[in-house]
Formats: C-alpha cells, structure tokens, sequence
C-alpha cells in the first residue's frame, strides 16, 4: 500500500463543490504536485490532508492508518504557507525551533537542529534576525526549515513560491528539489504554475473543478496529455477542431488532414487534433508545399513574439490563429505578413473526442 | 505654518486647563507655595482612597483585556458567525449611560445569588464592562493586521494546541493593540465617579470620589489632589509603555506590515 492515501475526497463549501472524489496515491519519498488554476480544489485537498478541513466524504490515510479525526497538531506534517506565514515576534532561528520547543526537546539538541538546519537553506548567518529583517526568499526557506525541524511524516508546501519574484522563484524551486530528495521526505506540492510542477516533481496532478484530470511524471502529462483541460491548461497547444472521416482523416476548415496512426474515431463524430507548437514545421512559401509529413496547411504569418530560446509565430489558417514555436536564431527568416507552410507529423498530435462533460480550460 | 498653529492651539486647548489648575495650587495669596501639595503627604485618605483606585483599575486592565483578547480570537478563528454580535456588544457600553447602567447593576446585584453591590468585585466587573469597546477595536484591528488565521496554523502544524498557538504566537504580535487597550482601560478607571458612586460609594471609596469630597471642603487642596491624580496617571500610562516595550520582541509584530 502506498504511503499515503486520499480516498474519494469530497467537499462542498456552501453550495459549491470543492472537491468531488478525490482519490490519489503518494509513494514514500515522492514529490508529487497538485497543479490546476484557482478554484480547482488542490489547496482544499492540501488542507484536508493536513486536517485544517474535514472532507464530507472520503478519508485520508497514512502508512495504512485513517487519519480522520486525527488534529493537525497530531498529524506531524509540517507545512509551508503561500504567504510569509514566520511568526513575526521570533527570530529565524526561534521559528526554526518552535516544533521543537512545542515537542519539549532539550534545549542543546535544539540549538544543534536549528544550526543544521540554517545551514541546509543556506542561511547560518540569518538566525538572529526577524522576518522583518529578511528577504521574501529568505523568509521562505525559513519557513521551510521551520517545517522540516519537526522530521515532519510528510512535507505540505501551499504554492510556497507565488509570492515571490521570477528568479527567485526558479532558485527556490531547485533548491526545494534538492532538498526533498536528500532528506528522502514525502511531499505534497500545491502550485498553480505548469512549470514550478512539470521541473520539481516525481509526478503531477492535474486538477480542474474539484476533480483530477490526469495524473502521471512531468513528461507524460505534458506529452500526452489526455483530456482536453490538462492539453490547454499544461504548456501551449494548437486546437483543431473538425469532424472525423471514415479511413482516419479528419475535415478542418476544408482541408484533409490525417489523425494519429492509433486514434479510432468513428466517421462523422466531432473531434479535435491537438498540436503543440513545437512539433510543427514552417517553411516560408516560395514552391510547392513541404512533401514527407503528412498534415500540411496554408497560412499567413500574424506577430512574431520573442520568448526568449525560441520565438513564438501566431499563423493565421483560414480565419484560425495557429502558434508555432521555431529557435530564436531563426525569427529573421519568416517576415511578417509573408505566406508560409505548417506541416506536422500526425504521430504528433493528439486527438480528443469531445464528451458532454468537455471541460473549457485556460492556458 | 498651518501645521504649527494647528498642534500650538491643539497643545492650548490641552494645557490651558491644567495649567490653570496648577496656577491655582501653586499660588496663595500671591505667593507661590508647596504647602497644598505637602498636604497630601501627611493625608492617610489620600494615600489609601488612590490604592483602592490603582487596584481597581489593575484588576480591570488585566481582566477586561484578556477576556476581550480571548474572546475576539476565538471569535475570529472559530466561530466568525458571532462577529457582529460580539461587535454590537462591545459597543453597549458607549450607548448606555453610566447612570442606567449602574441602576441597572445595582437591581441584579443587591439580591442573592449573587449581593455584589457595595463590593470591589462588582465595581471591577463593571468597569471591565466600559472597557470592552477599547479592548475589542484594538486587538480585532491587530488580529486583521498578522493574518492571525495563517500564523495559528503554522503554529499547529508544528504542533502547538490551542492556548500554546494563543500564548506564544497570537498575544505577542498583538502586543501593541494590547496595550493600547491596557494604557486606554486603565485612565478610564482613574477618573470614573458615577459608578463608583453609585455601586460602591463610601464603602469602598476610590480616589475620585475622595477628590470630589475635598473638592467641596477645601478648593485648593481638592485642586493639588486633582494635578497629582494627573500626574500618578500618567506615570502609570508610562510605566504599562515601558513594560510592554520591553516585552520579549514584541515591536517585529508591529513592524512586518
């Protein structure tokens, strides 16, 4: 049995529902992230587990013990809050070991603990200041090894990030990895950021409307995403939204385009091709268009946005914008207003057959 | 400009009176003298009629405020629901006058269960009454400003039960507004009269019904008594200050946000 349990969870604040059946398993040692935008019920399942909520249904479970019932002072989960949660009349060094001090240890093994600890976020020098007196970064690796003083069962983390700025963020984030899997701990991870989830996690949870759409390692879900919410909310994809033919083509916008080799869509039905940028090829349009791959479109270049390693170009295919990301290096080769070809490998591409209970995501 | 006649009448306004008092004292026949205040040394009412009235109002400071501290904590984190009522409530005291709520106080306490009246206690209670609207505006208006709900909960996560989150995390960042509610609860009994008067009068007299009585007697002396009770005020307002500074890192609470 895995370490720790979530058992068809559910929670209705008012007459909204929170969480519907939320069931999941977290092997001992693993970083898994709950990602969804706000209101999708990952912060509600993080607070259940931590026992700050009662779900109306459901149960949580530990090394095979239920949980429920059980305060969040007894759970021995340490915890680190989105915004700086360091108890402002203490120094960091007092914040570091209040665990402690509530678990009555003797005073020389604290002071040994905190120094440890200080010195794993990188901090030996910060002990004897107040919150006050230190960074957004800094006072959140405080916070973290205020959690981990406890040798906490499990390590909850309430998108301990978001409040700090990009680079910050990023050193942060690594830093958090590092320090998970050194110390071996079980993690639970809340965050709303694809990316924070995708690069720190042994596996990711993607949650929409209280339920979970997928669950799977950072390249599976972003590779193969699986329904149509985690294919928009997880990096950028392209929607090609048609109807099916009999021998695996599918009618876009008056073109034949092929779906995946494994896809079966029965004729007639409405489906979906989805693409990510990166797997599509431009060729500006001087000749014929490109042979070899098999789905090919006509368009015309929009905007170019400069992101940076790559360039993104928004093509405009009879009335749809497509994206299509090309290296950086090449942004001068496609001028602005030209004609260019799309091409892309249907083994690429995803197809989704909408159900009733299609979810609309974001990006 | 502007600014400088604004605080010079504010400190007019303030200071005239006294120092019209204090004229008053320090003047007879025109003379200055220290005979009125040399009095008061040799004045054994004095002496114990101010004892009862920094009793009194210890014991209503300390009751009164961490009763509204409590209450508005537990309120704030358990049970938000009450908020208005506990609001409503602790404003009572602002609209109904001294005079009803003493008569009212005198019909319930002068009977058993519970023959209060003529008694300290029922004077402390009492004034711990008038001291709630302080109490509660000044620690609700701390608690809005730590997130008290995220620092309880951190602390819980590491294990910390209820009074230990309330003791060590939640009343040391609320420290300032504490205080406040200290310094304001604590004048406000030193210059009560009408329900000292009437719930408790000559049995347990307080310094301002003595002031009143020699007021009536002996204006000069009554006068002297009235700078010193300013005076003895004052210093105990610094004095809760001072302590309250020196409490254990109380001021990080107040300069996070």
């Amino acid at each position: 049995m895995a370490f720790l349990v979530l058992e068809g969870l559910s929670k209705t604040f008012g007459h909204t529902a929170a969480l519907s059946d939320v069931t999941l398993s977290v092997e001992r040692g693993e970083l898994v992230s709950l990602l969804g935008p706000s209101g999708c019920g990952k912060t509600t399942t993080l607070r259940i587990v931590a026992g700050f909520e009662t779900p109306d249904r459901g149960r949580v479970l530990l090394d095979g013990r239920d949980l429920t019932g059980v305060p969040p002072e007894r759970r021995g989960f340490g915890m680190v809050f989105q915004h700086y949660s360091l108890f402002p009349n203490m120094t960091a060094a007092q914040n570091i070991g209040y665990g402690l001090r509530v678990a009555r240890r003797p005073a020389r093994e604290i002071r040994r603990r905190v120094g440890e600890l200080l010195e794993l976020i990188g901090l030996l020098d910060a002990g004897e200041r107040y919150p006050h007196q230190l960074s957004g970064g800094m006072q959140q690796r405080v916070a973290l090894a205020r959690a981990l003083a406890i040798e906490p069962r499990i390590l909850l983390l309430d998108e301990p990030l978001s409040a700090l700025d990009a680079k910050v963020r990023v050193t942060l984030r690594n830093e958090i990895r590092r320090i998970q899997t050194r110390l071996g701990i079980t993690a639970l991870y809340v965050t709303h950021d694809q990316e924070e989830a995708l690069s720190l996690s042994d596996r990711v949870v993607v949650m929409s409307r209280g339920c979970i759409e997928q669950v799977g390692p950072p390249e599976e879900v972003y590779g193969e995403p699986r329904t149509e919410f985690t294919a928009s909310f997880i990096g950028s994809m392209n929607r090609l939204a048609g109807v099916a033919g009999a021998d695996g083509t599918l009618a876009y916008r008056g073109q034949i385009l092929r779906l995946p080799p494994d896809a079966a869509v029965p004729a007639g039905r409405a489906a979906t091709l989805v693409v990510r940028p990166e797997a599509i090829t431009l060729t500006v349009d001087g000749g014929p268009p490109p042979s070899g791959r098999a789905n090919v479109l006509a368009g015309t270049l929009v905007t170019r946005t400069f992101l940076g390693p790559v360039v993104r170009l928004i093509v405009d295919v009879d009335g749809e914008y497509l994206s299509v990301d090309v290296p950086g290096a090449q942004r001068r080769a496609y001028p602005q207003g030209g004609r260019v070809w799309l091409s892309f490998d249907p083994g690429a591409a995803i197809v989704m057959v909408p159900s009733a209970a299609m979810e609309d995501g974001g990006t | 400009m502007i600014q400088r006649s604004v605080v010079a009448l504010f400190l007019l306004y303030l200071l005239l009176p006294l120092s019209g008092i204090l004229g008053f004292t320090l003047l007879d026949g025109g003379r200055l003298t220290l005979a009125h205040y040399r009095q008061s040394l040799g004045d054994a009412e004095f002496a114990a009629y101010m004892a009862h009235s920094l009793v009194l109002a210890a014991g209503t400071v300390v009751l009164g405020v961490s009763l509204m501290t409590f209450t508005t904590f537990w309120v704030h984190m358990r049970a938000r629901s009450l908020k208005p009522l506990l609001e409503l409530t602790a404003f009572l005291p602002f609209v109904v006058p001294a005079v009803t709520l003493a008569l009212g106080l005198i019909q319930l306490y002068s009977r058993p269960p519970l023959p209060l009246t003529g008694t300290a206690t029922l004077l402390v209670l009492a004034y711990t009454v008038l001291t709630l609207p302080f109490a509660y505006r000044a620690v609700e208006n701390g608690l809005a400003a730590i997130d008290s709900r995220t620092l309880s909960e951190a602390a819980q996560s590491l294990g910390a039960g209820w009074w230990r989150r309330f003791l060590t995390v939640i009343v040391p960042n609320l420290w300032p507004g504490i205080t406040s509610a200290a310094l304001l609860g604590f004048a406000l009994v030193m210059g009560e009269f009408t329900l000292a008067l009437f719930l408790v009068g000559s049995a347990y007299e307080t310094y301002p019904l003595y002031l009143n009585q020699v007021w009536r007697t002996d204006p000069k002396y009554g006068a002297a008594l009235a700078v010193l009770s300013f005076l003895i005020t004052w210093a105990s307002s610094v004095a809760i200050l001072w302590t309250s500074r020196r409490a254990p890192g109380q001021m990080q609470g107040a300069a996070l946000r």
